[in-house]
């Protein structure tokens, strides 16, 4: 019973953690790049003034619009919400919430809230929604191959779907940590996260109309619904970075049981790491060009490519 | 035929530095400059170098350490420079038609590739285990890759570039299925290759002396 409890304010935590830190991450990864490039930079906090300031702005909503556009920002926030309770975001063993889907449903949830902004962006009935929703959709139907492959392999080396069965494997069995396949997945899925995450060489989130993806879905919403969405956008290159660290990349650090101390040591060490990979990844965006929207398809066939390798050379590695 | 007691970390080894091998080829597949291809199949022999000296020292066989070394200075140092010291001469920068556009190339390089590893499968699962299938069905890969290049693309660098990976592929077999070949074989097969890549880049320099360009595109209006 005892156990139960602290499981439960565990899991409380863990959603305070991911939504308290996350514009902190973004922050951050602006601020790396913005020094990369010789320019001082905005402060790593700048996101919280930028939510704190559309929070109290008002809502300007078009007449023509429906319920979805009201609920799309809701719906995404939510969605990243839940997928917080199905990954290991600071514990190694499952929460009481952990086996409520496993990281295809992650998937779901994660296509749920884009899916929304698509219709929302949609139902406004400005020309602007329409080719940014058409340009994310491209995207996703590029993107989405590569991930559903991820998850089998993922599901190869671990014999399940569920994230906390593959950080355990991949802990207690290190020549799995060492193999190909995993550094193949490792590869694949951070570039996803790139493309996700609207880093180059996709780089969606530019102002520029001929390139806007990201920004054209969400033109036309103001104030506390900006905020929401941006905070969920914050929220989703958080937790893609949770997946990414936690399950594939660096298991260790994570709390193995259920005093406070762990839990300390194990925010500690999960922000640190953000902040490595978040170096990585702004050095990759400040040194690379950005891609046209035709050519996208050769960097996600690469990706393509990397998933299947990882499941033909699984099949026969011997070990 | 090599494999039948190897211990776990040289496992995990052999199948680290095959899927790297695997993936320098996808690499070359994958670009349109040849600069990078000359350098991807520069870390490619490396790569090769590394596990045969890996296996060398496993087996404690001389004539390994030898051909190892050779590796390194025929395959890894001597023809890259080579090649790119003719693409620095004729200032060549990239390829510009392709016969089929990147995307294609690389899913098509993926098709050989699950090819390469259902022929290896069907023709050796019953008496190997299962490291030396990996390893040999990414060997033939590299064939399939190396024929894929020579007639996907039109500069005569990269029918010679294709050519030395098929050979890469070759080699890359012969060390993983019979470690113990006579050092005199690998001998031969090296300086073939030294003779095949100066012969085919004086042909080169010819054909771009005669017709003005390293383009094989327009080679079939010379018949008749």
């Amino acid at each position: 019973m005892d156990s139960y409890i602290t499981s439960a304010v565990f899991q409380i935590f863990q959603i305070i953690t991911v939504l308290a830190f996350s514009p902190l991450i973004a922050g951050f990864i602006n601020r790396i790049e913005e020094i990369i490039q010789g320019k001082r930079g905005p402060s790593i906090f700048q996101p919280y003034y930028d939510l704190y300031k559309l929070f109290h702005k008002e809502i300007i909503i078009s007449e023509d619009s429906s319920f979805v556009f009201r609920s799309a920002p809701f719906v995404s926030f939510v969605s990243m919400i839940l997928i917080t309770m199905l990954i290991p975001v600071l514990t190694a063993y499952p929460l009481p919430l952990g086996f409520m889907g496993d990281m295809l449903g992650g998937a779901f949830l994660f296509s749920l809230s884009s899916f929304f902004i698509n219709i929302a962006s949609l139902d406004k009935g400005t020309s602007y929604g329409g080719l940014g929703s058409s340009r994310a959709t491209v995207l996703a139907i590029l993107s989405e191959p590569t991930l559903i492959l991820v998850f089998v392999g993922v599901a190869l080396i671990a014999k399940s779907t569920l994230p906390y069965v593959m950080l355990n494997t991949i802990i207690s069995h290190l020549p799995l940590y060492f193999s190909s396949s995993h550094f193949l997945i490792i590869t694949a899925f951070f570039l996803l996260f790139l493309a996700d995450t609207d880093r180059r060489p996709i780089n969606a989130s530019t102002h520029v109309e001929m390139s806007m993806i990201e920004e054209a879905r969400i033109l036309d919403y103001s104030g506390p619904y900006l905020a929401l969405l941006k905070w969920s956008g914050y929220m989703k290159q958080f937790l893609l970075l949770v997946i990414f660290l936690n399950v594939l990349v660096f298991p260790w650090g994570l709390a193995v049981n259920h005093s406070p101390l762990s839990l300390f040591i194990a925010v500690i060490t999960l922000i640190f790491k953000m902040f490595i990979v978040g170096i990585i990844a702004a050095l990759i965006d400040t040194s690379i060009s950005r891609l046209r929207f035709f050519r996208y398809q050769e960097y996600f066939a690469a990706a393509f490519v990397l998933s299947v390798l990882a499941i033909m050379t699984f099949q026969y590695k011997g070990f | 035929m090599l494999g039948l007691a190897l211990p776990i970390y040289l496992n995990v080894t052999i199948d680290l530095l095959t899927a790297f091998i695997l993936l320098s080829s996808f690499v070359m597949l994958s670009s349109k400059w040849i600069s990078f291809y000359i350098h991807a199949y520069g870390i490619q022999s490396f790569l090769i170098f590394i596990l045969t000296l890996i296996l060398g020292i496993e087996t404690q066989s001389v004539n390994l350490y030898m051909v190892a070394l050779l590796t390194l200075l025929v395959r890894c140092l001597a023809v890259p420079y080579l090649l790119l010291n003719m693409m620095k001469k004729f200032s060549i920068k990239e390829e510009i038609n392709l016969s089929i556009k990147i995307p294609a190339s690389i899913i098509m390089g993926l098709i050989l590739t699950v090819f390469g590893y259902f022929l290896i499968f069907r023709l050796i699962h019953n008496f190997a285990p299962d490291i030396i299938i990996n390893s040999a069905a990414i060997a033939l890969s590299l064939i399939f890759i190396g024929f894929f290049m020579i007639i996907s693309r039109y500069t005569t660098i990269t029918h010679i570039l294709g050519l030395l990976v098929i050979e890469n592929g070759i080699f890359l077999f012969s060390v993983i299925l019979t470690p113990t070949l006579p050092l005199i074989v690998e001998l031969v097969v090296l300086f073939d290759i030294l003779v095949t890549v100066v012969a085919m880049l004086i042909l080169s320099i010819v054909m771009k002396i005669k017709t003005g360009s390293l383009s094989t595109g327009m080679l079939n209006r010379l018949v008749g």
